[in-house]
C-alpha cells in the first residue's frame, strides 16, 4: 500500500461536545465513583475486605491517577461502618517504672479516666494535706509522741527519784549525763569525798554504779519505743491517707468497675499513693518527724506528679468509626512513635508520659495510607513496618538506643497488640523492584491494586470524562467550564494519553489544567464561565513555560548551526525524529542521519554505538537493517557491504529504535545513489521483513518538525512520515492540524519500507518480477545492482589476494 | 558593752547550744512588752570540771551510748564548742529580726553563784541541768505556770508572768500558791488583775507550806507545763535546793528579780 496523506480529521479527533448533553458543568452531576478503573476498584474492595494475615494493599500506577484518592474513599468508607477501635493506654507500672503498663479501654473511656486521674491528684494535693493539718490527726499523733516522750521521762524519773533517794543527782554534762553524789542539794567535791568513810564511799560508789547502768538500759529501750513509736505514727498515717485516697478513688472505681483491667490498676494507685502520700504535702508541710524523711529517688525516678497520670495513646471518639491515616512523612519516629526525654540536671530523664504515639498506633484497628517510596527513603522505616506487621504488635524501641547511639536511661514499654491494614502507594517500578528484591514482600502486600493511566475513549467515556471534570471543577470551586472548554480538555486527556482512542486517567494533570484555566479565564475579565480560549491558553503556556530548551534547539536549527535541511534532496542523508524528554515535559527534535557504503563483509556500522552513545534497543535497531538488507538483497549471495550509519550532530547518546527506518531509507539511499527529499522527516521502526512498525512519542515528532519547518517557512512540500500503527495516537496541535488542512504540511502513513522509501525518492521502490529480479530504475533495482556490483568487486580481490596479485586486500 | 542598770534586763541562758527559736521569740515578746533589754548568756558550769577528781565518776553518752571517765579538758573543749554554737545561734536569730541581741560567757558554779552574779530583772534558765530524751517534740506548746509565794516579789513575778501568758491567751496560767488559801485567793486576783480580758482565767493551785523541787516538780508534770516562772528569791533556789530544782523540773524556768 503506498504511503497515504493522513486527511486533518485523523490528525486530532476532536471531542463531539454536542455528545456531551450539556452547555456547561454546572449541568453535569458529580461522578459518584471512579471511571475506568474496575480492575483497581475490585481489587481495592478484595483486599480491604480481607482480614487474613497479609492481605495488606499496593496500590501501584502512574502519579496523579488518583491513587490516594480512591484509596482514601474506599478505606473511609468501610472504616465509617467498623467498630471505632479501644483506647490504649500508658500507665505506671509501680513494680517497675522502667516497662510502663499498657491498658486497653473502649473508645472515651481512657480519656476519661486520665482526666479522672488528673482530678484525683488536683484533689489529693488538696485533701492530703487537709487531713494531716486536721484537729483529729494533730491529737493522734501528738498523743503517740508523748506516750513516746512520756514513757521515756518516766523511766528517767523513777531513776532520778531513785538517785535523789540516795543522795545521788543526775546531771548533763555538754555532751552526755552523769550521776553526782550530792549532800544538801550541792555536790560533794572531792576533798570532802575523800574525807568520808571508806564503807560511805563504797556505797555511794556502787550506788553511782548502778543507777548509771539503770540510765545505760533506760536509754537502751529508748530506740526500740521510738520504733513502736514510729510504727504507730504510720499506722496512723495509713489509716488517714488510706481514708482519704479511698474517698476519693471511690467514683472512679464505681464509673470504670466494668473494666476489671482498670480496677487492678486503680487499687494499684491506692496502694501506692498511700505508701506516698507524703509527696502530696507541699514542702513546707514536710515533717519528717510525723512523716518521716523523704525518700531517696533515683535520678531518673518518676515526677510524682506523673506517677498516676494516665497516658493515651490513641484518644479515640465513639462516633467516627475505625481510624484511616495518611501518613505523609512516614519517618521511623512517626511511623512507631518515639520516647521523648528532658534534661535534668544534666542527664536525660524520661517516663510513660512522655512516650509518644506513631502513625501504627494511632490507625490501629485501621487503615495506614504510606506512599511507598516515602517510606523507603526513611532509614530503617521499612525493616520496622514490615517487622512490626510480621510481629502484629506495637513495640516501641528507640532507635538511638538500638543503634548504639543513646546511653541515657529510658523505657521499656509493654507492646501493644496491632491489627492494621497497611495501604502502600507507588509507582509500579516500585512494587516490581520490591517483588524482586524483598523477599518479604509478597508475604505482607499480596493484593494488588493496579491502577490504569488510560481509558477508552467513546461517546459513553466522553461523557463520564466531562463529569469527572465538573466534580474537579465543583470541588476545587472553580468557575463552570462551558461545553467548548470540556472539550478542550477532554482532547487534552486524549493528547496525554498519547493515543487517540484513549482518555488520560491522570486526574492530577487534568485537575492542573483546570485551575490553570480558570486563572487565565478569569486574566482574561471572564469571572464565572472558563472557555476553550481559556484551556488552550492555559496548555499552550504551560508548553511555553517549559519550552525554553525546545525553543533554543529550534532556534539553533533555524540559524543553521544544527544541520536540518527542510528543503532539496540528498543522497544517503534524512531526516530522522527523536523526543527529548524533560521530565513532564517533552518534545521534538528533527536530527539529520546520514549513511555511507562501500564495499565490505557486511557490516552495517553504527557509529553511535561504536563510541558509545547509543543505546543497546537503537543498536538491534541497526542490527536488523543488515539483516533486512541481507534478505532483501543478498539471498544468493554474500552481502559485500559496509555500511557506516550515524546521527549528525548528536552529543548525547541515542536509545530507541524508532529511527530505523530513517537509517534505512539512508542506506537505501547512498546504496541506490537516490536522492531523498529533505523535506520530509521520518520515524518509525523496522522489522527483518521492512515492514514499518510502531514508535512512541509521534504527535511530540511530527510538532518538532513542523516548528522546524515553520521557522523556515512552510513550503507545502513538507511533512512527516510516520508508521501507519501510530496514526491511532495522533492527537496533534490545533496549528499543526490548520497547516495540513490549509496543504501547507503533511503527514504520510506507511505500512512498508518500500512504501516510505518511494515517498522519499519519488521513484518506484520496485518489486521482483517473475525473473527475480527487481526493475533496473526502481530504487530497489539500482541497490540491488550497486550490491552485486561490490560483490564482484570483494570476489576480485578475494582472488587477487588468492593469487598474490597487487590491489588485493 | 556595759548594760544601762536603768533598763530592765532579760537575760536568757542558752547552755544547750541549741537556740529555740520559739522560746527566744516568747522571750523576745516579753522583752518588748516589759520594755526590757534582751540579752543572751552561756553558762558554763565549773561545777561540771570539777568532777574529774572523782575519778569512778562516768559520763554516759546517749547518742553513741557509750560509758566513758569524765575528763576535765576534754569538757572544757565541749564547753567552749557549746558556747559558740549558741552565740551563732543567736546571732542567726538577732540578724533575722533586724536586733540586736548581746551574748556573753558566764563561768562558775550554778548552784552557788548563778543568782547572785547575774544581774537580771528576769533571768531565763531555759533548760539548765534538765535531762530530756527529746525536748524540742516534748511540749508542742508552751503551758505556763508561775511559783507564787508572799511578798512584793511574788506580785512582780506574777506581773511576768502574766506578760509571757498573753503569747497563748487560751492556754490558763498555772498559778502555784504556796502557802494558805488566803495567798491562793490573792493570787488569783493579782493574776487576774494582770491578764487582759481575752486571756483565759488562771487556774490556782494551792501548795501547803513551802514545797521543795521535788514537790513542785511533781505539780508541774501533773499540769503538763513547759515554763515556770518563779521569783529569783524563792527558797526553791536557794543555793541547797537549786542544783536539785534544776535537775528535778523538766521545764525552762525564769527567775524574775
Amino acid at each position: 500500500m503506498p504511503a497515504e496523506r493522513l486527511a486533518p480529521g485523523m490528525l486530532r479527533p476532536g471531542c463531539d461536545i454536542e455528545a456531551l448533553g450539556c452547555a456547561s458543568t454546572d449541568d453535569l452531576e458529580d461522578l459518584p465513583g471512579f471511571i475506568g478503573q474496575q480492575r483497581a476498584v475490585d481489587a481495592l474492595d478484595f483486599g480491604i475486605g480481607m482480614r487474613s494475615d497479609g492481605y495488606n494493599l499496593f496500590l501501584l500506577g502512574p502519579p496523579g491517577v488518583g491513587k490516594l484518592t480512591l484509596a482514601h474513599a474506599f478505606a473511609r468508607e468501610r472504616a465509617a461502618a467498623e467498630a471505632v477501635p479501644p483506647e490504649w493506654c500508658y500507665v505506671n507500672n509501680f513494680d517497675d517504672h522502667r516497662k510502663p503498663r499498657v491498658m486497653q479501654l473502649p473508645a472515651g473511656r481512657g480519656i476519661r479516666l486520665a482526666e479522672s486521674m488528673n482530678d484525683l491528684i488536683a484533689e489529693l494535693s488538696r485533701a492530703l494535706p487537709a487531713i494531716f493539718e486536721s484537729d483529729e490527726y494533730r491529737t493522734r499523733a501528738e498523743a503517740i509522741e508523748v506516750d513516746l516522750n512520756d514513757r521515756h521521762q518516766r523511766a528517767l524519773r523513777e531513776l532520778q527519784h531513785k538517785a535523789e533517794s540516795r543522795d545521788i543527782a543526775m546531771i548533763r554534762t555538754p555532751s552526755g549525763i552523769t550521776m553526782v553524789p550530792v549532800k544538801n542539794g550541792e555536790t560533794i567535791d572531792p576533798e570532802a569525798f575523800e574525807k568520808l568513810p571508806e564503807a560511805q564511799r563504797q556505797r555511794i560508789q556502787a550506788d553511782i554504779k548502778e543507777l548509771q547502768e539503770e540510765l545505760v538500759q533506760v536509754f537502751r529501750h529508748l530506740p526500740q519505743w521510738q520504733r513502736d513509736s514510729r510504727a504507730k505514727i504510720d499506722s496512723l498515717n495509713r489509716e488517714m491517707s488510706a481514708a482519704v485516697v479511698a474517698q476519693l478513688l471511690e467514683p472512679l472505681r464505681e464509673s470504670f468497675a466494668d473494666i476489671a483491667e482498670v480496677s487492678e490498676y486503680l487499687s494499684q494507685v491506692e496502694q501506692d499513693i498511700v505508701g506516698n502520700f507524703q509527696l502530696f504535702l507541699p514542702d513546707a508541710k514536710q515533717n519528717a518527724m510525723l512523716f518521716g524523711p523523704r525518700a531517696l529517688r533515683d535520678p531518673d525516678d518518676l515526677s510524682w506528679t506523673n506517677r498516676y497520670r494516665v497516658n493515651v495513646l490513641t484518644p479515640g471518639s465513639a462516633n467516627h468509626g475505625a481510624p484511616v491515616i495518611y501518613e505523609d512523612n512516614p519517618t521511623y519516629n512517626n511511623l512507631l512513635g518515639r520516647i521523648e526525654h528532658r534534661a535534668l540536671q544534666g542527664a536525660l530523664v524520661t517516663d510513660f508520659t512522655m512516650i509518644r504515639p506513631g502513625t501504627l498506633h494511632r490507625a490501629n484497628g485501621g487503615y495506614l495510607l504510606v506512599d511507598a517510596l516515602k517510606l523507603l527513603r526513611e532509614p530503617f522505616a521499612w525493616e520496622a513496618l514490615k517487622r512490626t506487621l510480621r510481629s502484629h504488635e506495637l513495640r516501641l524501641e528507640p532507635l538511638g538506643e538500638s543503634l548504639g547511639l543513646m546511653s541515657t536511661a529510658t523505657l521499656e514499654p509493654q507492646s501493644i497488640p496491632l491489627s492494621v491494614k497497611v495501604i502502600l502507594l507507588g509507582e509500579p517500578v516500585i512494587y516490581y523492584l520490591l517483588s524482586e528484591l524483598d523477599p518479604e514482600f509478597a508475604d505482607l502486600f499480596k493484593v494488588q491494586v493496579d491502577f490504569d493511566d488510560r481509558l477508552a475513549r467513546g461517546a459513553q467515556s466522553e461523557r463520564e470524562y466531562a463529569r469527572l471534570i465538573a466534580t474537579l471543577v465543583r470541588r476545587e470551586a472553580l468557575p463552570a467550564f462551558d461545553r467548548g472548554a470540556i472539550g478542550a480538555v477532554i482532547e487534552h486527556g486524549v493528547r496525554l494519553s498519547s493515543d487517540n482512542e484513549k482518555l488520560s486517567m491522570r486526574v492530577g494533570r487534568i485537575g492542573d489544567v483546570l485551575r490553570e484555566s480558570a486563572y487565565w479565564a478569569r486574566k482574561n475579565g471572564r469571572v464565572d464561565l472558563v472557555t476553550r480560549v481559556d484551556v488552550e491558553q492555559a496548555i499552550d503556556k504551560r508548553d511555553e513555560r517549559s519550552g525554553r530548551i525546545r525553543e533554543r534547539m529550534q532556534e539553533e536549527i533555524r540559524r543553521g548551526t544544527i544541520l536540518v535541511d527542510t528543503t532539496g534532496e540528498y543522497v544517503g542523508r534524512v531526516n530522522g525524529l527523536s523526543v527529548i524528554g524533560l521530565g513532564e515535559y517533552g518534545f521534538g527534535r528533527p536530527s539529520r542521519i546520514s549513511a555511507r557504503t562501500r564495499v565490505g563483509d557486511g557490516q552495517v556500522v553504527d557509529i553511535e554505538r561504536e563510541v558509545e552513545l547509543g543505546g543497546p534497543i537503537h543498536s538491534k535497531g541497526v542490527m536488523i537493517l543488515s539483516s533486512y538488507l541481507g534478505a532483501r538483497f543478498a539471498t544468493d549471495r554474500p552481502l559485500s557491504l559496509s555500511a557506516s550509519l550515524v546521527f549528525e550532530q548528536s552529543y548525547g547518546g541515542v536509545e530507541g529504535d524508532s529511527a530505523s527506518a530513517a537509517e534505512l531509507f539512508a542506506l537505501l539511499s547512498d546504496l541506490a545513489g537516490v536522492p531523498l527529499r529533505q523535506s520530509l522527516a521520518v520515524t518509525g521502526s523496522v522489522n527483518q521483513h521492512g515492514g514499518i512498525q510502531a514508535i512512541g512519542g509521534v504527535n511530540e515528532k511530527i510538532e518538532g518538525f513542523f516548528d522546524c519547518c515553520h521557522a523556515r517557512e512552510l513550503t507545502g512540500d513538507q511533512g512527516v512520515v510516520i508508521p501507519r500503527a501510530n496514526v491511532k495516537h495522533l492527537m496533534l496541535r490545533a496549528d499543526v492540524v490548520a497547516a495540513v488542512a490549509d496543504g501547507r504540511f503533511h503527514v504520510y502513513a506507511i505500512d512498508h519500507v518500500d512504501d516510505g522509501i518511494a515517498l522519499l525518492t519519488g521513484i518506484e521502490a520496485g518489486e521482483r518480477g517473475d525473473d527475480g529480479c527487481f526493475p533496473g530504475d526502481s530504487v530497489n533495482g539500482r541497490a540491488e545492482q550497486r550490491l552485486i556490483e561490490f560483490s564482484a568487486r570483494r570476489r576480485d580481490f578475494a582472488a587477487r589476494e588468492t593469487n598474490g596479485e597487487p590491489g588485493g586486500p | 558593752m556595759t548594760p544601762d542598770p536603768s533598763r530592765t534586763r532579760i537575760v536568757l541562758t542558752l547552755d544547750t547550744g541549741q537556740v529555740d527559736v520559739s522560746e527566744l521569740d516568747a522571750m523576745l515578746r516579753l522583752a518588748r512588752r516589759m520594755n526590757a533589754d534582751l540579752e543572751g548568756m552561756f553558762v558554763e558550769d565549773s561545777d561540771l570540771l570539777r568532777l574529774d577528781a572523782l575519778g569512778f565518776l562516768r559520763e554516759f553518752k546517749p547518742s553513741s551510748m557509750r560509758v566513758e571517765p569524765i575528763e576535765a579538758g576534754r569538757m572544757q573543749q565541749e564547753l567552749k564548742a557549746l558556747a559558740s554554737r549558741a552565740r551563732r545561734g543567736l546571732a542567726e536569730f538577732s540578724r533575722a529580726r533586724g536586733i540586736e541581741v548581746p551574748f556573753s560567757v558566764w563561768r562558775g558554779s550554778v548552784s552557788r553563784e548563778l543568782l547572785g552574779a547575774v544581774e537580771a530583772d528576769v533571768l531565763a534558765l531555759l533548760r539548765v541541768g534538765a535531762v530530756r530524751a527529746n525536748p524540742a517534740r516534748t511540749r508542742p506548746q508552751s503551758v505556763l505556770a508561775v511559783l507564787f509565794d508572799d511578798g512584793e516579789e511574788a506580785v512582780r513575778t506574777l506581773r511576768v508572768a502574766a506578760g509571757l501568758a498573753a503569747d497563748a491567751p487560751a492556754r490558763p496560767l498555772k498559778v502555784l500558791a504556796c502557802g494558805g488559801p488566803d495567798l491562793a485567793e490573792m493570787a488569783r486576783e493579782t493574776a487576774l488583775s494582770f491578764l487582759s480580758a481575752d486571756t483565759a482565767k488562771p487556774v490556782v493551785i494551792p501548795l501547803a507550806g513551802r514545797p521543795g523541787p521535788s514537790a513542785v516538780a511533781r505539780e508541774l508534770e501533773k499540769c503538763a507545763s513547759t515554763v515556770l516562772v518563779v521569783n529569783r528569791r524563792s527558797a526553791l533556789l536557794s543555793p541547797s535546793s537549786m542544783r536539785l530544782h534544776l535537775a528535778s523540773v523538766d521545764c525552762a524556768t525564769i527567775l524574775v528579780s
